[in-house]
C-alpha cells in the first residue's frame, strides 16, 4: 500500500490532460477495492457497482485530491459512500456457491470448508457497518492500525477498540468453527 | 483512555496484529509464559483469525477495469464539465477557444513588439523570442495588451508557439482583428494555463482548419468561434468532408441561429452530435444542413437532457436519417424532450446507453416513443422514484443493451 508517490504522479499526470493514467489507478486499485465492496456487501453484482461507480466518480472528482493523503483512503471514502447507498437493506450472504466454486459434493473435507466460509462470510455481514470495515480493512486490505484511521477518519486507538469488539461478536459467532 | 478491557487484552491484539513495539512483546510472552488461559485464548484467537482470511479475496470481474474506461470516456463524452481538471473537480469551461487560442499566440508577438511584457529580469529571453516574428505582424496598440503573468512568458518560449508562428495561415488567421478583439475575453489568461490548449494548437485539425479561408472568416464570427471552442468539433475538423461542410455558408447560417447556438455552447453540446451529423450529412445532399434549420431539432438541442441523449455517438448517426429528423419533428416528441420528467429521464446515464440499441432507435423514428411519452401512464412511470433507481443500475443499461 505504500504506493503514495507513483499513485501522486499518476493524479497528477491525469490532471494535466493525459486521462489515460488513471487507468494506471484503476488498475492498481481494482482488486482490493472490489474485494472491500465485496465484504461489506455480500453480493458480487452490488461490488462490481459499487467499485465501478467509485472509480467513477473519483475520476470526476480528481481535482479535489488532497496529495497529502493516501490515494487509498481518499478513495477507500468514496467506495463506503457508494456501499452505504447500495446498502439500504440488511446484509445478506447473496454470494453463496459462486464464490466458492465448483467441488465434488463428496469430498466431506470440501464441503466442510465451503460451508465455513460461508459461515464466516455470513458472520462477517451481520456486524454493524462500523465493526465490519475494520475486519474488512484488517484482514482483507491488509491495512496497518494507522492505515485504517486515515481511511475510515478515526483515531487509531478507535480501530483498534473497534477491532477488538468486532472480533469478539465474531468469535461468538463462529465459536463452533474454532474449536474445530 | 484505555479503551480495552485489559492490558492483557490490548497486548493479545497487537499480537496478533504483529503490532507490538520490543517493549510490548516482552510483556506479552512473560503473560503467556506464566499463564496457560492465556495461551488458550491467544490460540483461539489466532484461529478465528486464520478462519476469517481464510474466506480469501475474490478475482475482480475481468471486465471492471475496461468497463469502468469505458463509463468515464462515455461521461466524458456526454459532459465535458466531468473532465478532472487541477482547479477542482471540473474542467475549466471549454472557452479553450481554438481559435481564440491560437490567437492568443499572435496578439502576444505583438504585445511583446509594442513593448509588452514590461522588459524586466527573466523575460529577455521571451522578447527575443518574440522579436524573431516581428516584421511579419501587424502592429497592436498598448492598449490592446491586458494579459501578463509567467504562462505567457513560458508560452512565448514554448515549441508550439514556435512551430505555430512558421505557419503563414495561422499568422492570417491571428492578425485578424475580430480573432484579436476576442483577446478581450478574460478566459486567455487560463486558457493559457491549460495544457489542452497548448494541444490544441499543435493539432493537425487546428492547422488544416486555418488553413481553409471560409473557415478562418467563421472563427472570427463570434458565435461560430464559440462552437469551434469545443475538443469534439476540433476532432470533427480532421474529417474532410465535416471541413467542406463547415465550409458552406447555409450551414454556417444555421449555426449562427441564436437557440441552437446556445444548444452548442450548453454542458452537453451537440458535441458529437451536430459534428457526427454534419459528417454523415456532407455526404448525404445536406440533409443535416437542412436538419439544422429545423425549429424542433433547435428545441430538443436546448434541453441539456435532451442534447446529452442527442449527442451520444449512435444516436447521432441518425440524423442524417430523414426519418429520424421527422421524428424530432412530431410534436408529442418534442414536448416530451422539453418536459422535465424528460430531462431527468435523459439525464440517467444508463438510458443514454441503452437508447443507442437498434430496439430504441426503431422506436424513435417510427413514432412509438413519441407516443409513449406522450401517455400520463409513461410520464407517470417516468417521474416515479422505482423507474429512476432501475435506470441508474448498469445492468438495467446491460440488459436493455442486450
Amino acid at each position: 500500500m505504500d504506493q503514495s508517490a507513483d499513485d501522486g504522479a499518476a493524479v497528477k499526470r491525469c490532471l494535466n490532460g493525459e486521462p489515460a493514467a488513471f487507468e494506471v489507478l484503476v488498475g492498481r486499485y481494482q482488486h482490493i477495492m472490489f474485494n472491500v465492496a465485496l465484504r461489506m456487501l455480500g453480493d458480487y453484482e452490488d461490488a462490481r457497482d459499487a467499485a465501478q461507480n467509485t472509480f467513477v466518480k473519483a475520476y470526476e472528482k480528481l481535482g479535489t485530491y488532497d496529495a497529502e493523503r493516501r490515494f487509498f483512503s481518499w478513495i477507500y471514502r468514496i467506495l463506503m459512500n457508494e456501499c452505504l447507498n447500495l446498502r439500504r437493506r440488511p446484509a445478506t450472504e447473496r454470494l453463496g456457491d459462486t464464490e466458492d466454486g465448483v467441488f465434488d459434493s463428496s469430498d466431506v473435507d470440501a464441503v466442510e470448508v465451503a460451508e465455513r466460509k460461508r459461515d464466516v462470510r455470513q458472520a462477517i455481514l451481520s456486524l454493524s457497518p462500523a465493526y465490519r470495515e475494520v475486519i474488512v480493512l484488517r484482514h482483507f486490505a491488509a491495512l496497518s492500525y494507522e492505515q485504517m484511521s486515515e481511511a475510515i477518519g478515526v483515531p487509531a486507538k478507535t480501530v483498534k477498540s473497534r477491532l477488538h469488539t468486532a472480533r469478539q461478536q465474531l468469535a461468538s459467532e463462529l465459536v463452533g468453527w474454532m474449536q474445530r | 483512555m484505555n479503551l480495552f478491557p485489559t492490558r492483557n487484552d490490548q497486548l493479545l491484539q497487537a499480537a496478533l496484529d504483529g503490532e507490538m513495539s520490543p517493549e510490548e512483546r516482552i510483556e506479552f510472552e512473560q503473560w503467556l509464559e506464566g499463564d496457560a488461559r492465556a495461551r488458550e485464548r491467544f490460540e483461539s484467537m489466532q484461529r478465528l483469525t486464520s478462519i476469517v482470511e481464510d474466506v480469501g479475496l475474490v478475482a475482480a470481474p475481468p471486465d471492471l477495469a475496461a468497463a469502468t474506461v469505458r463509463e468515464i470516456s462515455l461521461r466524458k463524452r456526454c459532459d465535458v464539465r466531468n473532465e478532472p481538471s487541477a482547479r477542482g473537480g471540473r474542467a475549466m469551461a471549454k472557452k479553450t477557444m481554438i481559435g481564440l487560442a491560437a490567437a492568443a499566440a499572435v496578439v502576444l508577438v505583438t504585445f511583446s513588439i509594442t513593448g509588452y511584457p514590461p522588459i524586466g529580469k527573466g523575460t529577455e529571453g521571451t522578447i527575443g523570442q518574440a522579436n524573431r516574428y516581428q516584421a511579419s505582424q501587424p502592429q497592436l496598440s498598448a492598449a490592446d495588451v491586458k494579459l501578463g503573468d509567467t504562462a505567457v512568458q513560458e508560452f512565448l518560449q514554448s515549441d508550439v508557439f514556435d512551430r505555430l508562428m512558421k505557419d503563414e495561415n495561422a499568422k492570417k488567421l491571428l492578425s485578424d482583428a475580430s480573432v484579436r478583439a476576442m483577446l478581450a475575453d478574460g478566459a486567455l489568461t487560463h486558457s493559457l494555463r491549460d495544457q489542452s490548449v497548448a494541444r490544441a494548437l499543435d493539432d493537425d485539425a487546428v492547422k488544416r482548419m486555418v488553413a481553409n479561408d471560409a473557415l478562418r472568416r467563421a472563427i472570427a464570427d463570434d458565435a461560430l468561434g464559440r462552437a469551434f471552442a469545443d475538443d469534439a468539433v476540433r476532432q470533427a475538423l480532421s474529417d474532410e468532408a465535416t471541413v467542406r461542410l463547415l465550409s458552406d455558408a447555409s450551414v454556417q447560417r444555421a449555426l449562427r441561429d441564436q437557440g441552437l447556438a446556445r444548444a452548442v455552447n450548453s454542458a452537453a453540446k451537440v458535441q458529437g452530435a451536430s459534428m457526427e451529423a454534419a459528417k454523415k450529412a456532407a455526404n448525404n445532399d445536406g440533409v443535416m444542413a437542412r436538419a439544422l434549420k429545423e425549429p424542433a431539432l433547435v428545441n430538443a438541442l436546448q434541453n441539456e437532457g435532451a442534447a446529452r441523449v442527442l449527442a451520444h455517438d449512435g444516436l447521432a448517426q441518425r440524423f442524417a436519417d430523414p426519418a429520424f429528423v421527422n421524428a424530432l419533428k412530431d410534436r408529442a416528441i418534442s414536448s416530451a424532450l422539453r418536459s422535465e420528467a424528460a430531462a431527468r429521464l435523459f439525464s440517467a446515464d444508463a438510458l443514454r446507453k441503452a437508447i443507442t440499441a437498434d430496439a430504441m432507435q426503431q422506436a424513435v423514428t417510427s413514432g412509438l416513443l413519441g407516443r409513449a411519452m406522450a401517455s400520463d401512464a409513461m410520464i407517470r412511470a417516468v417521474q416515479s422514484d422505482a423507474f429512476a433507481r432501475a435506470l441508474l443500475t448498469p445492468r438495467f443499461a446491460a440488459a436493455v443493451g442486450n
